[in-house]
């Protein structure tokens, strides 16, 4: 579970970090394209990763489903505050 | 209606939102106090004491029982666990019900105050205290309109993904605006799967016709799809039921792996040769609303036949149903579930006063709408936790050995929120708001100092024992109070500034 | 006026509407899972009663978003005519 929790935060990062107006906000500079496409990609497998672990080791996966998106909903949160403050 | 189609739903969640806003409000609200139901049940009883860790419950249960339920229909022991500490014993005679709530000392029988509890919060938000009077409905209809405002606001805000995590602080509008789409967006998953749980938990009773024409009701149609046990036998022989649930407990330990499984035991017809006991297993274990039960036979203690399975549809109904209530939810669980419900409810709030403040910027001729959406928007967002505060103060306040003294306290819950709606109408708006919230402060911050006024204590036990719960409770309500109070001197500061800036244009002029 | 008029139709649309197809649904399409053989009639009641609500909702959405109010209340009242004739052809088994 801590895994997955862990693959989901990192994979919401990147993705975020793909777009071009958050990466302005940490980096200062501007987003090369191919970087884009790359933290992206990488995002989405965290993100599938993450939902595959929770599946794979859960002992109720049904429960563990609600757990994860619950925990998607205060890592979107977070990351939005982390946002909002740089 | 406009052509275009986001046009259509900006309009469509503006109205949707403004017609059920103050109701959503209140039931969010209520329903959200609703996930932390025992434990605020626990706080307004103190008389409870800790008995989740008491030895060999169900025996002694079973002992006062004999003496006190002789020849009853039902019989029914509910264990306690670490959040309702409550260990009680019930049996049926004659039609009437009995109740005793024991303590964990030998044969101790404690008598805690006569309150809702928590669990008034959680009738509230579904039933609206209009149970026989369509309350059920309302509260059906407004779920059905949130899940329009939720879906009309998804396609509101522009650039779906881009522009959302930005909070500009500087103006208060745009903070509220951007506040209600970060709140909006991160809630979807949350306010979507509340709302059509609630729905679907009574699914049948909105929408009747079918189950009706071809099942001959709702009823029928549930004992069609999720079968009871087979009726007993009324003329059978009398035999006393027995006296040591070891036998019992033996087999129900076999079958459910695990420490303190059982939630609730009921022996039907105890006194009777047919008579049964069902265990039920506590309901962490499953998303469904219906955990497992096995039956034994009263008398003897050997293993019945069990419940036939349910069919697929009401097993999935009741999926949705155990989602809504989440009693599957662990501590962290639950706080993250308690802290999305007042995110969503801020988020009602929110779309309320943008409401508002949107028309009131447009419009030259304030309106006679305008004057009673203002005065709503106050008397629902800071009358419905004054109205809260002002149950608990009535918990610690009441006399313990009134009459009648649950429905007293719902009735002061009631009162409390008819006054603010009339101190909304009666005073100017932006003093309404602050006085509101000051006094709902004040109110926070004097239920721990009651608490150690009547008995102090309580505060003590709490912190030597441990008393998690308690302890909480006074933490958040003091948090609260804080909120509270800043939000309140930070709006009178605003409306001390707009005065004076008005006043000196006035005087330039 | 004419604003007030045309919100007014396509709220009723929405409510009335939208709650009148997806009841006429419930009973219509009870008989077609039967059929089907997908699951028994008390199951198959169940079933479409939890997916009358989705048809509730698509009506009330479209109510608002069609361009005529006209073409709403058409479309309510065709979509209540096929439910009645699938219930008069399958139904009452």
């Amino acid at each position: 579970m801590l895994i997955s929790i862990f693959a989901q935060v990192f994979g919401l990062i990147f993705l975020s970090l793909s777009l071009d107006k958050h990466f302005k906000s940490v980096f200062k500079t501007a987003l090369p394209h191919k970087l884009s496409l790359w933290l992206k990609s990488t995002g989405w497998l965290l993100i599938g990763l993450s939902l595959f672990f929770v599946g794979l080791f859960a002992l109720s996966p049904s429960i563990e489903v609600v757990y994860w998106l619950a925990i998607l909903s205060g890592n979107i949160i977070l990351l939005a505050l982390v946002y909002c403050r740089l | 209606m406009k052509p275009d189609f986001r046009k259509s739903m900006i309009w469509l969640h503006t109205y949707s939102g403004l017609v059920i806003g103050w109701l959503l409000f209140s039931i969010f609200l209520t329903g959200t106090l609703s996930y932390f139901n025992p434990e605020i049940t626990q706080w307004m009883k103190p008389e409870l004491v800790h008995v989740s860790s008491t030895q060999n419950m169900i025996n002694r249960s079973l002992t006062q029982l004999h003496k006190k339920g002789v020849d009853a229909d039902t019989w029914r022991i509910y264990l306690p666990d670490e959040r309702t500490q409550h260990w009680s014993i019930q049996w049926h005679k004659e039609g009437k019900r009995h109740n005793l709530s024991l303590g964990p000392e030998q044969g101790q029988i404690l008598s805690p105050r006569e309150s809702a509890g928590g669990n008034f919060f959680r009738t509230f938000h579904y039933t609206l205290q209009l149970r026989g009077y369509g309350g059920l409905y309302i509260a059906g209809i407004a779920a059905m309109f949130m899940l329009v405002a939720v879906f009309s606001g998804i396609f509101t805000h522009r650039r779906f993904f881009r522009d959302f995590f930005t909070l500009r602080l500087k103006k208060l509008s745009k903070t509220l605006t951007e506040a209600h789409a970060i709140v909006g967006v991160v809630t979807i998953p949350f306010c979507i799967m509340i709302c059509t749980s609630a729905i679907m938990i009574y699914v049948i009773m909105y929408m009747p016709f079918s189950a009706e024409h071809y099942a001959g009701g709702q009823r029928d149609l549930s004992r069609a799809l999720s079968p009871g046990l087979v009726n007993l036998d009324k003329s059978a022989s009398r035999h006393i039921p027995l006296l040591d649930f070891t036998v019992v407990g033996r087999q129900v330990q076999s079958q459910w792996p695990g420490q303190k499984q059982i939630r609730r035991i009921t022996f039907e017809q105890p006194f009777s040769q047919d008579g049964r006991i069902i265990v039920e297993r506590v309901k962490d274990l499953t998303l469904s609303r219906q955990s497992k039960r096995l039956i034994f036979s009263s008398h003897s203690g050997e293993p019945l036949a069990g419940y036939p399975n349910a069919s697929k549809a009401t097993q999935v109904r009741r999926v949705f149903f155990g989602l809504h209530e989440a009693h599957f939810a662990d501590i962290s669980l639950r706080w993250l579930l308690f802290l999305l419900g007042l995110l969503s409810s801020a988020l009602i709030a929110t779309g309320l006063i943008i409401w508002l403040n949107k028309r009131l910027e447009k419009v030259k001729q304030h309106h006679i709408g305008h004057f009673i959406v203002e005065r709503l928007n106050i008397a629902a967002i800071s009358g419905l936790p004054l109205a809260i505060v002002t149950f608990f103060v009535g918990n610690r306040v009441l006399n313990t050995a009134l009459e009648n003294r649950a429905s007293i306290e719902v009735d002061v819950f009631l009162w409390a929120w008819l006054a603010c709606l009339f101190h909304s109408f009666l005073r100017p708006a932006k003093k309404a708001w602050v006085e509101q919230l000051l006094i709902t402060s004040l109110g926070c911050y004097l239920l721990p100092i009651i608490d150690l006024y009547q008995d102090s204590q309580r505060l003590k036990n709490a912190i030597f024992d441990g008393n998690l719960t308690y302890l909480t409770f006074n933490l958040f309500v003091l948090f609260t109070g804080l909120i509270f109070m800043k939000t309140a001197f930070w709006l009178r500061a605003k409306n001390t500034l707009y005065k004076t800036v008005s006043l000196r244009v006035n005087k330039l002029c | 006026m004419k604003h007030n008029l045309d919100v007014l139709f396509r709220t009723l649309a929405a409510i009335v509407g939208g709650y009148l197809v997806s009841a006429a649904f419930s009973v219509a399409f009870v008989p077609v899972l039967v059929l089907g053989q997908i699951c028994e009639q008390n199951e198959a009641v169940m079933v479409v009663t939890m997916l009358s609500y989705t048809i509730f909702f698509a009506v009330i959405i479209l109510s608002f978003c069609r361009e005529n109010v006209w073409r709403i209340w058409r479309d309510i009242i065709l979509t209540l005519c096929l439910c009645w004739t699938t219930y008069y052809l399958l139904g009452d088994l």
